[in-house]
């Protein structure tokens, strides 16, 4: 009893001590880890594994693992470039039908044979009404809404008639061939079908469990299989025993622990009890570096993806094209790199550097102060104005990044007012609503597809939903219109409509560009192969099906 | 006396449906769009309007309360927006490990506070009782926050001698002290001023007059009597501590309902914000029945009618 008195004091004193005593230990393999198994940490569970669910980019790691899809990405060489996984294909001249001839001997991990009628069911499951069972319609259901048959069957959201039991324009002649009708022409479309929310899942499996239970039993074709999913704890995944494909499994074990806030991760980094971390945040990066063992596994790759801020263009000052030019020459874009720890390239466009069609050429705008007064002082604005700038500090870098602005903008006389609107989900809508309370807002966009489309008419025309600001321009919708709906034979010629759409874009200034993200993450030197391609694919992220782990 | 609890019981349940509704008021009444949000940044406006009327958005609040209340009756809580999965189902999975750490972090606070403040009320006035007063005040204002982190740091890390994060039964040693260490401090001054005013009664006097040792005088005579303000408030502690630790449930990854609250509650997950503080409330409710019930056990003057 009598050393129980100062005991609270005692034990956090000594651990006090304890962690001002030195550097924390060297990046030295625990040994608690064989090779052959990989390790992977995150600070929240995933949200699930569900292709018709799915809209994040954690979900997308393990999927990777256990699911594929008709086609997929290189991984060396041209990156955008598609190629055959479940199936090679044949598209019509006119770019209307596509005909998928899967591969023979495919089975999903439970040992059910892969069939062309599982790709005309996981695809009619994801643009249904009521793909998610419990919120409604999938998130990424309807891109692909140029598929024949898909307003009579998605039926604006309701229940169709019984009469309509899946895309029309889906058909499978037999058992190994899969044919496609567009009703207009979609150079993407194989984007699309790259997909994650494309993967192939296993009709008796989803029928099985319903919607929201599927995801704890996710069952795919891929190189792994779930061998569970302990929610909120850990999900490990295994070799799927009926693969046969190229990209064997070459791993035992694939482990992800979950809610291990981004400290602990970093400390489990040092003593090698975690493989990899995907995406540290500032003061993982900021520790990483100065540890001279842990700085050497960080890694980066392109990826395609803007941060940027939108200008509302339906008030003043915004509406003046030469208001929007001036505050775009107020910004060191080199200052903000340096606050988001140099993780990014500085944003000349609307594409980002490994979109096709993206012109090297156009060199944004340089840093010019001086410039900007003048052209406030034409536009009429000579003592400057106050704005309101919008954003959400619940995404890394924001708010600092947005209090530098504000003080940049200062030397340039405007008066910048911000307002934080920490949760997302009050966030997003706000900033489609052109009639609140806010000049210039915050927004970022990650690439669905590595095709120019996918920015173009997305965050560009005025026919989008997800164009934030409304800015229109007739001849630009025009442009990017017509590009959209050549076939995919004719991408050359798609690439120069999308850049004389960029030139009028640039020239109207509808943002403040800022910078493009880029994937990174620290990897331990004995994960392998030491590909970025591999590691960190610009459009797949981790691609852990093909890891594998070297004894350390 | 079970007359008494199942009144008490009614007006429990009164209460927890008074509560249901200011907490759907507040976490479905803000200002947002949970279907722009489910249906994701990427969503077309045909999605994100689909995603609006079949969660019935366009009904008022008060309307979708009565939605809300019919399926709870029936046992359906919801969805969460972000995992997809039954409110029900995360909530019973949350709770038995925040029930856990709560058994842990009670344990380690009574096992610091209560001898705490037995030594610090029968030393009263010499250089102990001091020490010991100006221990516990840093215990109360040392955030939990820091104290979790350095544990982690300390014991976890560079010694060790627990594991970093995770719901393990060493997993549960360190966010138990981290709450232990700071809420100790509570039990120990309630305990030291009570027992300082029951020592001063006639029948202790007695009880040493008789002859009785001075540990039998204190643990038998003294310490039950103070008890009491200690049992309030072990129960009122218990409660809210059932309803989650967030702190201490982050630091650890330790997967209860303060770290389901956390989330849900960033993310606006409204569904499971409701379903997260309905349990809690309802914990309380219970808990403190209970001690109302123990109370009765304690002080035989104690009746119900």
């Amino acid at each position: 009893m009598r050393s129980m008195r100062s005991l609270g004091g005692i034990v956090a004193a000594a651990s006090v001590l304890l962690a001002l005593a030195g550097s924390p230990t060297p990046a030295s393999a625990s040994g608690s880890h064989s090779s052959g198994v990989f390790t992977m940490d995150f600070a929240s569970d995933f949200p699930t594994l569900d292709p018709a669910v799915v809209q994040d980019v954690q979900s997308n790691i393990p999927m990777d693992g256990i699911y594929d899809g008709l086609v997929t990405y290189a991984t060396n060489g041209n990156t955008a470039k598609i190629i055959p996984d479940l199936a090679t294909w044949t598209a019509s001249t006119d770019g209307l039908t596509y005909t998928f001839h899967l591969k023979h001997g495919v089975r999903f991990s439970n040992g059910d044979p892969l069939t062309a009628q599982d790709v005309k069911y996981s695809i009619d499951r994801l643009t249904s009404w009521d793909a998610t069972g419990t919120n409604g319609p999938s998130p990424f259901g309807s891109d692909f809404s140029d598929i024949v048959g898909y307003n009579q069957w998605f039926n604006n959201g309701k229940q169709p008639p019984a009469s309509v039991t899946g895309l029309s324009g889906i058909t499978t002649p037999d058992s190994y061939t899969v044919v496609i009708k567009l009703s207009a022409p979609q150079a993407y479309f194989l984007n699309e079908m790259a997909l994650p929310s494309a993967y192939i899942v296993d009709p008796k499996v989803t029928a099985k469990y319903g919607p929201s239970l599927y995801a704890q039993h996710a069952v795919g074709t891929g190189p792994y299989e779930l061998l569970y999913w302990h929610q909120n704890k850990q999900m490990v995944l295994v070799p799927n025993p009926y693969y046969q494909g190229s990209q064997k499994a070459q791993l035992k074990k694939i482990v992800f622990n979950v809610n291990v806030q981004e400290a602990t991760q970093f400390l489990l980094f040092e003593k090698g009890q975690v493989d990899m971390i995907f995406q540290p945040d500032s003061s993982t990066y900021l520790a990483a570096l100065q540890n001279p063992t842990v700085a050497k596994t960080y890694i980066k790759n392109k990826t395609n993806a803007v941060w940027y801020l939108a200008y509302n263009v339906t008030k003043a000052p915004f509406n003046n094209v030469k208001v929007r030019q001036a505050i775009n020459l107020a910004i060191d874009r080199q200052q903000i790199l340096k606050l988001v720890n140099g993780r990014g390239i500085v944003e000349t466009q609307l594409l980002s550097p490994a979109m096709p069609a993206y012109e090297p050429s156009m060199k944004g705008y340089a840093y010019n102060p001086a410039e900007a007064k003048k052209l406030l002082a034409q536009a009429g604005y000579p003592k400057g104005f106050t704005i309101t700038l919008a954003y959400t500090s619940a995404r890394p870098f924001v708010e600092t990044v947005m209090q530098n602005i504000q003080s940049q903008l200062a030397k340039v006389g405007v008066t910048v007012n911000l307002h934080d609107i920490p949760e997302t989900g009050t966030y997003w809508p706000y900033t489609m609503d052109t009639t609140q309370n806010w000049n210039l807002c915050w927004t970022d966009w990650w690439q669905d597809y590595p095709d120019p489309q996918d920015f173009m008419f997305n965050l560009g025309s005025g026919l989008s939903s997800n164009e934030t600001g409304g800015w229109k321009n007739t001849q630009f919708d025009n442009l990017v219109t017509e590009a959209d709906n050549l076939p995919a034979s004719q991408d050359q010629k798609r690439w120069q409509l999308y850049d004389q759409a960029q030139q009028i874009w640039f020239q109207q200034a509808p943002w403040v560009t800022l910078y493009y993200p880029v994937w990174d993450a620290l990897v331990q030197p004995w994960v392998e192969p030491h590909n970025a391609n591999v590691l960190l694919h610009p459009v797949i992220g981790p691609q852990i099906r093909l890891f594998s782990v070297k004894s350390h | 006396m079970l007359q008494y609890i199942v009144r008490r019981l009614l007006w429990a349940l009164l209460a927890v449906l008074g509560i249901s509704a200011i907490t759907y008021v507040i976490a479905f009444g803000i200002p947002s769009n949970p279907a722009k949000m489910i249906a994701g940044q990427h969503a077309t406006a045909a999605t994100v309007h689909a995603v609006y009327m079949q969660l019935h958005l366009y009904l008022p609040l008060w309307e979708r309360y009565i939605l809300f209340l019919w399926g709870m009756l029936h046992g359906n809580f919801g969805y969460s927006y972000v995992y997809h999965r039954p409110v029900l189902d995360m909530v019973a999975a949350a709770a038995p490990a925040t029930l856990v750490l709560a058994l842990a972090a009670i344990t380690a606070e009574l096992l610091i506070g209560i001898p705490v403040g037995i030594v610090s009320a029968s030393r009263k006035g010499h250089l102990v009782d001091s020490i010991l007063t100006i221990l516990t005040l840093v215990g109360i204002s040392m955030p939990t926050y820091w104290v979790g982190m350095m544990l982690l740091l300390g014991f976890s890390f560079k010694l060790g001698w627990f594991p970093m994060n995770g719901y393990s039964a060493l997993g549960v040693v360190l966010p138990a002290l981290s709450v232990g260490i700071t809420g100790s401090a509570y039990y120990a001054r309630i305990l030291r001023s009570t027992m300082l005013e029951v020592m001063h009664n006639d029948y202790v006097r007695t009880a040493r007059a008789k002859g009785l040792g001075e540990w039998r005088v204190l643990l038998h005579h003294t310490v039950r009597n103070a008890l009491i303000p200690v049992v309030t408030m072990l129960g009122l502690d218990f409660s809210s501590l059932l309803g989650g630790l967030i702190v201490s449930e982050v630091i650890f990854g330790w997967p209860g309902l303060g770290l389901l609250a956390n989330q849900a509650i960033g993310s606006l997950d409204e569904a499971v914000i409701e379903g997260v503080t309905l349990y809690a409330a309802i914990a309380v409710v219970i808990v403190n029945l209970a001690v109302d019930v123990v109370y009765a056990f304690l002080d035989p003057r104690i009746t119900y009618s």
